[in-house]
């Protein structure tokens, strides 16, 4: 009976339809009662016939309204970067897998359902094909979020029932931090420019320095001034700029509560994206999780796709090359006391 | 909600295009508003109290609004003010609506006015923004004119307006259901398979309502009275008649009475269905009946509270007994007609009373249709026997005759009726009167009773005149006699199994006593004995059938009938019995065969049952290898689930596949979902391999 909780003993023993009369449908069972109150009470065959009328309506409902509901197929697409609460777009991808009639007057919604979420209407799927709505969603905590069951509806034919099935539509949405505002003041124009800049071998237009030709250097390259100068070929080794390197680290334990590391999270991202917007290169390091520095374009996903896993657990200590500053990211950044001249400092110093 | 066109998929076998034309959902629903509007227009066009003048107003409203529909189309905009809150319609409402109660008596046809001013106002609303509300209001308030209808009406022509309601109400609610009137494109159209759906659709709720109408029970309570019909007036059957007043029934074809003819056999040609007899003769043509006291008759009821077993005549040795399932239009008379000598009648009767002259009244529980059984002892008197036999010594009213009619007429009955017994002297009036002229329109004679100049100046009458001059002539022989009014004959249709009464049929005849045969009928008309007809054309004959069946077996279905079909079906399923027994003799091979029977039957319901919960594989052997795929990669994905592998968004299989260290396995997959070709005998043996491992 392991994982056999209370609560999936009752899904089990739910039934596999559900049918609620909607307002107009209420209506109609009145008049159903009435209908048979009268043709009981009077005996007028002909409003017996009426009254047949009425309660194979409801019967022809039920059939038609099953038959709507089978050969569908339901499939969630959901963007690669959600962040949370703040408002993502996910669709419901729909296709009929039938060959004859179109799924008609659909409405799918996410169970549990949501405060405020609504319904997405396919108001026709035709044999064979697919259709896609799309509908908002907010995820108000980051981490790995399964979301599981859609409910797909629909009161064809006569709007007077809504049958319902549940379809099991499981998928994993990760869930970003938020990035929010951060106070940089000192972070931004501290000093000159060409001072936090960093000269490293590489394929550029500074020079780095001269040395020796060797075996494979373009002839392209040779300082001729040098060989004339020494008497042997000597060649340019071009620099190129390297962005000063920034690590925020983000501390694992010491936290009071957990809302108080999640603000510690969302530091960390609001950081990381801040730097890599003044043209620093960053990376992070949170427990097991460590990304190099980088200035590259798709730095910050990774940085904040990294911090969607992280979780509250003993710290690991942190060695750096000496070139590579650290930003801490821990119990006190969050606790209100902000030391953003220490920050400062730190950055300024990573550009030495 | 943003939403994107719909997407083919990728292969081939799967793509499907929607073939012929579409349907726009809105046009559909706002026509079949129309529709409904007009069926429940002709529902209660077939109820009679309704009248003609509201009916023929909505038609012209109806008309106006579609012809404005067409003419200038939608108008998108809000409902206009006069007609949502209708100032005007609820004015006339007010005036309209009692003055019409009050006058006809009847609450229900001041509603039915109520009911056709608000169709006409929504029909007219149908051409504004909120229009898709509009088409259900129409759809209701048909509804609710259908329902009037069944209260008002017994016409026949009521089913085919609800077979018309089932299918163009199936088809608006349908429709209106589907309608959104924001949607654009294919959203608002429908293919041509929803039409046949919603057409189906109405059949089949058609079928369901005549099968749930013969399940219900039929269980009647009563706890308030209706009376909504009207009936026709007939005159000629009260207490009190005048010479003539059967003659201007004659003129009328209008149907009395339909009669089935069961139980022993009889001679059609002596088809004379009595209701009133009359005993004293009061001078110028006018008859009553002398002790109008009356005798309930007690019933017995019989299942239900309303209908009831009322026993006339005490039980005979006799079993010659003529069963008449008698089924009576609504008429303004209360007399239970039927063959002589009447021994047991069943009604819907809530009272039976007899009076002095051997004369049935009733009183049905409801307004409406009356439909009974007579059991009769028509066995006729041996001729022999009665030849002799002297009449019977009745009240004497029956020998009373005006002194000076009596003067005038007594020579010409001896001359008449000669000598010999009673049955010998009538015998002779009624031949000598047969041969006399018949006339609806006599020349007037000169005496003052109409009796005496017919006797002895005109010798011209009809049925009324003969009889009631043969009653006089008897009495004034001292042989007792009275005239007796009914029907005699009829239509008969072969096709209903019946006999058609009209009351062209009306007719008069005389009863004479005796002592061991009873009261014998005389028909001294001429040429006027029961007529008996085949009814006509094919076409009419169906007709005539389908009023027959509508008034039997629909208007007047009872729980009685529910126990016959009930009892019809146990005979049914005991033949069955019976012939499955006969195949396996003993009562274990009885038992053996109706258990095969069973398992066979359960066997074929799992397989169509099996057959349909899985859904169909192509047969092209490319598709179905895709779908097989397709199926089998759901597995896996349960299989990766239990192990803790959720499927990412946007995960592709290779790459849920790699996660899960089975990268082979969505290699096979995308072999056999995307190829274009026959899988090799590996692929197939290794996809059977992973089919084997996943379980």
């Amino acid at each position: 009976m392991r994982g056999l909780t209370l609560f999936a003993i009752l899904r089990l023993l739910e039934p596999p339809r559900k049918l609620r009369p909607t307002r107009v449908g209420w209506f109609f069972v009145g008049g159903v009662l009435a209908i048979g109150l009268a043709a009981v009470n009077t005996g007028n065959n002909l409003l017996y016939f009426v009254l047949g009328m009425m309660l194979g309506t409801i019967v022809l409902s039920g059939i038609l309204s099953e038959r709507n509901l089978r050969g569908l197929w339901v499939e969630r697409s959901v963007p690669g970067d959600v962040t949370a609460g703040v408002p993502a777009t996910l669709a419901y991808v729909v296709t009929a897998r039938r060959t004859w009639l179109p799924i008609l007057a659909l409405t799918i919604r996410d169970l549990p359902r949501e405060k405020g979420a609504t319904d997405a209407l396919f108001v026709r799927v035709d044999p064979g094909q697919t259709r896609r709505r799309s509908y908002e969603r907010i995820f108000p905590v980051r981490g790995v979020h399964t979301v599981g069951e859609v409910e797909a509806a629909t009161a064809f034919p006569f709007g007077l029932f809504r049958k319902s099935r549940r379809l099991g539509v499981t998928c994993e949405v990760r869930v970003r931090p938020r990035v929010v505002d951060v106070d940089t003041s000192g972070l931004v124009g501290g000093g000159d420019e060409g001072e936090s800049r960093r000269l490293v071998r590489g394929d550029g237009l500074e020079l780095f320095g001269l040395r020796d030709h060797s075996s494979g250097d373009e002839a392209r390259r040779i300082h001729w001034k040098a060989t004339a100068r020494v008497g042997r070929p000597i060649v340019k080794d071009p620099a190129r700029d390297e962005p000063p390197a920034v690590v925020v680290h983000l501390a694992l334990s010491g936290y009071p509560s957990a809302p108080a590391f999640e603000r510690a999270v969302e530091r960390a991202a609001s950081l990381s994206a801040v730097l890599l917007q003044e043209g620093f290169a960053v990376g992070l390091i949170a427990g097991e999780v460590s990304l190099p520095a980088s200035a590259a374009g798709s730095q910050l996903d990774l940085v904040l796709d990294a911090l969607v896993d992280v979780v509250q657990g003993p710290d690991r200590p942190v060695s750096l090359a000496p070139h590579v500053a650290i930003v801490p990211v821990g119990p006190s950044s969050v606790s209100g006391r902000e030391r953003d001249g220490a920050l400062a400092g730190a950055v300024k110093e990573a550009g030495a | 909600m943003t939403d994107s066109p719909s997407t083919q998929p990728q292969t081939a076998a799967a793509s499907l295009r929607v073939k012929g034309r579409e349907i726009d959902v809105g046009r559909a629903a706002i026509g079949g508003a129309f529709a409904c509007a007009i069926v429940g227009l002709v529902a209660l066009g077939t109820a009679g109290p309704v009248g003609p003048a509201p009916l023929a107003a909505l038609s012209l409203a109806l008309a106006a609004a579609a012809w404005r529909l067409r003419r200038s189309g939608m108008t998108g905009a809000a409902e206009p003010a006069r007609l949502r809150t209708g100032l005007g319609l609820f004015l006339v409402a007010l005036v309209v609506v009692p003055v019409h109660s009050i006058s006809s008596g009847s609450w229900l046809l001041g509603a039915v006015d109520l009911l056709l001013l608000l169709q006409a106002s929504r029909l007219f609303a149908l051409r504004t923004r909120g229009a898709r509300a509009v088409v259900g209001q129409v759809l209701v308030i048909a509804m609710l004119m259908l329902m009037a209808a069944a209260v008002l009406t017994i016409n026949f022509a009521f089913l085919g307006a609800v077979f018309l309601f089932c299918l163009v109400g199936t088809w608006t609610a349908m429709f209106q259901t589907l309608w959104d009137p924001a949607a654009r494109g294919t959203d608002a159209r429908v293919p041509r398979s929803v039409a046949g759906i919603a057409v189906a659709g109405g059949i089949a709720l058609f079928a369901m309502t005549c099968g749930l109408f013969a399940l219900l029970p039929r269980v009647q309570f009563q706890a308030f009275e209706t009376g909504f019909l009207q009936t026709q007036g007939m005159s000629g059957f009260s207490e009190e008649v005048q010479l003539g007043a059967l003659g201007s029934v004659q003129q009328d074809r209008t149907p009395v009475m339909r009669v089935a003819l069961l139980g022993a056999p009889m001679d059609e040609t002596r088809l004379y269905w009595r209701g009133m007899s009359l005993d004293r003769y009061e001078g110028g043509g006018r008859w009553r009946v002398g002790d109008p006291e009356e005798t309930e008759i007690r019933g017995r009821p019989l299942f239900s509270t309303t209908r009831q077993a009322f026993v006339i005549e005490p039980p005979t040795a006799s079993d010659d007994f003529v069963i008449q399932d008698v089924t009576f239009e609504p008429l303004d008379v209360s007399v239970i007609f039927g063959l002589a000598t009447m021994h047991r009648i069943e009604g819907d009767m809530a009272f039976l009373s007899r009076n002095t002259t051997d004369s049935i009244f009733f009183r049905a529980s409801r307004f409406g249709r009356l439909r009974y059984q007579v059991h009769s002892d028509v066995s006729a008197p041996d001729a022999a026997f009665v030849r002799d036999e002297a009449a019977a010594a009745v009240d004497p009213r029956y020998l009373e005759i005006p002194p000076e009619l009596k003067a005038l007429i007594e020579p010409v009955a001896r001359e008449l009726a000669g000598e010999g017994s009673p049955w010998r002297q009538a015998r002779r009036i009624e031949t000598a009167l047969q041969t006399w002229e018949y006339s609806l329109t006599p020349r007037l004679g000169n005496l003052p009773d109409p009796i005496a100049s017919f006797l002895l100046e005109t010798k011209s009458g009809w049925c009324e005149q003969y009889s009631s001059s043969m009653v006089m002539m008897l009495r004034a022989l001292g042989i007792p006699a009275r005239m007796t009014n009914g029907f005699s004959g009829g239509e008969k249709n072969d096709f209903g199994g019946y006999w058609l009464v009209r009351n062209s049929d009306a007719h008069s005849w005389v009863e004479v006593p005796f002592e061991e045969a009873g009261w014998v009928i005389f028909d001294p008309t001429p040429g006027q004995g029961p007529q008996t007809s085949r009814l006509g054309a094919g076409l009419l004959r169906g007709l005539d059938a389908l009023r027959m069946f509508w008034a039997q077996r629909i208007v007047e279905y009872n729980i009685i009938d529910q126990f016959q079909i009930l009892r019809t079906a146990s005979k049914r399923a005991e033949s069955l019995r019976e012939a499955v027994a006969a195949r396996t003799p003993g009562p274990a091979g009885l038992r053996r065969g109706f258990g095969v029977l069973l398992i066979a039957g359960t066997l074929v319901v799992g397989l169509v049952f099996a057959a349909r919960r899985r859904p169909r594989l192509p047969r092209d052997p490319i598709a179905r290898t895709a779908a097989e795929a397709e199926r089998w990669w759901r597995l896996v994905e349960r299989r990766f689930r239990r192990d803790g592998i959720i499927r990412r968004a946007g995960e592709t299989p290779r790459e849920l596949a790699a996660r899960a260290g089975q990268r082979e396995w969505a290699d096979l997959y995308y072999v056999a979902r995307f190829g274009v070709r026959p899988l090799t005998d590996i692929e197939r043996s290794a996809i059977e391999k992973l089919r084997a491992s996943i379980r």
